[in-house]
């Protein structure tokens, strides 16, 4: 792996964490494949700081180690690299930031099951919809449910509100279910000039996806 | 919260003449234990292999294990600690390892797991394959006593999903 750049862009949720952990990021890893741009989430979902230094100690900074993952064609130390992600997460940037300079954006994908979650009660303080039927006739639109009753739909990060919708809607799920229907995501996605999306990269796992041009080079 | 303190550390060298391909291999131990668990008035604490294999595997394992510094859950001598201290200190022990310093008990090539994907792999490396319970946990030991080529094998295709503590065991070294 040849990592190009980094970088970090801040949730821009309504309310901060209760245990002063600060705010969530997505860490978004740019890497150079055959001559093109790739990009890869760190976390499957966004995360607190020290919870995303962790995912980059317990995945990325072990490659480095014997010249598994490169930083710019170069090898580097595992200590070097978390600076640089720290850094990166000192210099965090907006999703609109992401958007108008990197052309980069974050999709979150809200998935769950409409039948069995139906009356459920209110679960959170911040929950402002007063419980999932409050939030299945707000997004009425947006929620088709399968024969089954799951659903799923996307969320730009950009969007108002997107973060918490996205999390309170998908902590309504069943933990139980394990059905990939069921599976809240996140994805990242590079625009092109236009703002159209050219590619999709779903998760933490999701390598083999589409490629582009080098839009960070 | 309950995080896990280390107290002490120990390096094992293994010497290159020992091993066929010529790298020494190391055997990092800590003494841990949980914030939380007490024997007696004393907070409970054991000795463990943290890390084992080349200089590069043993630093790959530190750095996995490191992940658990940033969020105060791992703290060497009860202290908040950044995973860049916690790898800085290994490169140092493995470089003390590597002047000869003086060693204390022992270690044993001995991997501890419930997998049988993972059980068969060491018997294809020449390992013995013994049943012992491990709390109340009936678990698979796979022995290479006599057969250090096939236990660093084992460890350099295993050490980025196994833990030190399934791949070799120490005894015999002073509590704290």
């Amino acid at each position: 792996m040849n990592e190009i750049g980094r970088l970090v862009i801040v949730v821009p949720e309504d309310k901060e964490s209760f245990a002063g952990l600060g705010r969530k990021f997505v860490a978004v890893a740019l890497e150079s494949r055959d001559g093109v741009v790739h990009a890869e989430s760190v976390t499957r979902y966004p995360e607190y700081a020290y919870s995303l230094i962790g995912r980059v100690c317990d995945s990325r900074a072990t490659e480095t180690i014997g010249g598994g993952l490169l930083v710019g064609g170069k090898t580097v130390t595992p200590e070097g690299y978390l600076k640089a992600w720290r850094a990166a997460i000192a210099q965090a940037v907006t999703p609109e930031e992401a958007a108008a300079t990197h052309r980069l954006a974050v999709k979150l994908i809200v998935r769950g099951n409409a039948a069995k979650q139906k009356g459920m009660p209110i679960q959170w303080t911040y929950d402002t919809k007063g419980g999932f039927d409050g939030w299945a006739a707000e997004l009425a639109d947006r929620i088709n449910p399968d024969k089954d009753g799951y659903f799923e739909f996307e969320l730009d990060l950009r969007d108002p509100g997107a973060y918490l919708t996205w999390d309170i809607v998908c902590g309504y799920r069943n933990s139980r279910d394990n059905d990939p229907r069921n599976e809240r995501g996140m994805r990242i996605e590079l625009l092109r000039d236009n703002g159209a999306a050219v590619e999709r990269v779903e998760g933490a796992e999701a390598h083999e996806e589409p490629v582009q041009a080098a839009l960070f080079a | 919260m309950s995080y896990e303190i280390i107290y002490q550390y120990n390096v094992h060298r293994v010497a290159e003449s020992q091993v066929k391909d010529g790298m020494p291999r190391y055997v990092l131990s800590i003494e841990a234990g949980s914030n939380n668990c007490y024997a007696g008035n004393k907070r409970a604490r054991s000795w463990q292999v943290m890390a084992v294999g080349t200089q590069d595997e043993v630093l790959r394992q530190t750095v996995r294990l490191a992940s658990s510094c940033e969020g105060g859950m791992l703290k060497p001598g009860g202290k908040d600690c950044t995973p860049e201290a916690l790898i800085g200190k290994v490169r140092r022990l493995l470089k003390e390892a590597d002047k000869g310093g003086a060693e204390s008990g022992w270690w044993a090539p001995a991997v501890r797991t419930t997998s049988e994907e993972v059980t068969a792999r060491a018997r294809e490396l020449g390992a013995s394959i013994v049943e012992e319970q491990f709390y109340g946990q009936t678990m698979t030991s796979a022995l290479f006593q006599d057969n250090l080529d096939g236990y660093f094998q084992f460890v350099s295709e295993s050490h980025r999903t196994m833990y030190g503590h399934q791949l070799g065991k120490v005894y015999g070294l002073r509590a704290s």
